[in-house]
């Protein structure tokens, strides 16, 4: 029962790694990258796994099962503090209540947008998106220079479509 | 091999209706929709297993606890991807509107025009409160018990990191 018991904390383990190497590698690290100390926690957390795992010694069919069976839990639990990060990171919403956070006595719906202008927002991603070179400016006009960015959107909005039956949720 | 067809297996019938009833009425509230969903479809599906197919169902009570890790990992993934699916994100409104203007390109102005507070945020807030996030009392928005815990976490979590308000 202890083994059984002690099974279920290896994908957790693996988490707190994860989570403790990219905090440490986004605060110490010279160079801030998200990215980067995201890709270091994640490396760290499968190494912590597949040490667990092979201490943990289970064999045969069933030992393989449990094995993936932890390794999905710990991706997909690594994926989500991705998101967690993400939601902080360009979060409109998590934005909107920080400034509401900040407001104890509440503010009118033209204060909020004051603090959270809509220029900002669209400054914010267009500068990543010409940073990372997937649109340029050319001469007036601005272009897709890349199409990364463009095959991702365009795979998002087949998902939207398929689950929500639309791609806009104004439409 | 247990754990493993009990927490995939549930997953997936838990997702094949969620895609149901999204296409037959999405919910208002969807998040909370399927933070409903899904774990009832576990607990359901878990004693169907017993009696259909005993042999893949979990034998022991650690073993459907492992199950349940197992498929709560795979919910959480996929409830963490969901505002890309339930809200249009900025920037790939932007990349569809230069996509479809093709090799011509979007003047700068109308291409600033084209994302106003409207579009980018209003609706955002509007979300904030249907989701119970914030509330909107003579004219002015607050946040709710639930709203404070939720962005308090996000800006401890941030703190941490060295890092300030994002957006």
């Amino acid at each position: 029962m202890q083994e059984q018991a002690l099974r279920l904390v290896l994908p957790l383990a693996a988490l707190a790694a994860d989570v403790a190497v990219q905090m440490a590698w986004h605060r110490l690290a010279r160079r801030k990258s998200l990215f980067r100390s995201m890709g270091a926690g994640f490396a760290a957390g499968l190494g912590v796994l597949a040490w667990l795992e092979a201490a943990a010694g289970a064999t045969g069919l069933d030992g393989l099962g449990l094995a993936v069976a932890d390794l999905v839990i710990y991706t997909c639990l690594g994926y989500f503090y991705y998101n967690f990060i993400s939601l902080g990171e360009t979060g409109r919403r998590v934005r909107l209540m920080w400034e509401l956070h900040e407001a104890p006595r509440g503010l009118t719906m033209e204060e909020l947008l004051a603090r959270y202008p809509a220029g900002e927002v669209f400054s914010q991603r267009l500068g990543r998106l010409l940073r990372k070179g997937q649109v340029r400016l050319h001469g007036d006009r601005y272009r897709i220079a890349n199409p990364t960015m463009l095959l991702l959107t365009r795979a998002i909005l087949g998902m939207k479509r398929v689950v929500m039956g639309k791609g806009s949720e104004f439409q | 091999m247990r754990v493993l067809a009990c927490g995939s297996i549930l997953f997936c019938v838990a997702f094949a209706i969620h895609l149901v009833w999204w296409r037959v009425s999405l919910p208002r509230r969807q998040p909370r929709a399927l933070l409903v969903l899904f774990p009832a479809v576990f607990a359901a599906g878990l004693a169907a297993m017993r009696v259909a197919v005993p042999d893949w169902a979990p034998a022991t009570a650690w073993e459907a606890l492992h199950a349940l890790f197992m498929f709560g990992a795979l919910t959480l993934a996929y409830i963490g991807t969901y505002p890309a699916l339930e809200a249009d994100s900025p920037t790939m409104a932007m990349v569809m509107m230069l996509d479809a203007a093709g090799d011509q390109g979007v003047e700068r102005s109308a291409f600033e025009a084209a994302f106003d507070a409207s579009t980018l945020l209003v609706p955002r807030i509007r979300d904030l409160v249907r989701d119970g996030m914030a509330d909107e009392d003579d004219g002015r928005l607050r946040l709710t018990m639930k709203g404070r815990v939720f962005v308090g976490i996000l800006i401890t979590h941030r703190r941490l990191m060295g890092m300030g308000k994002g957006g």
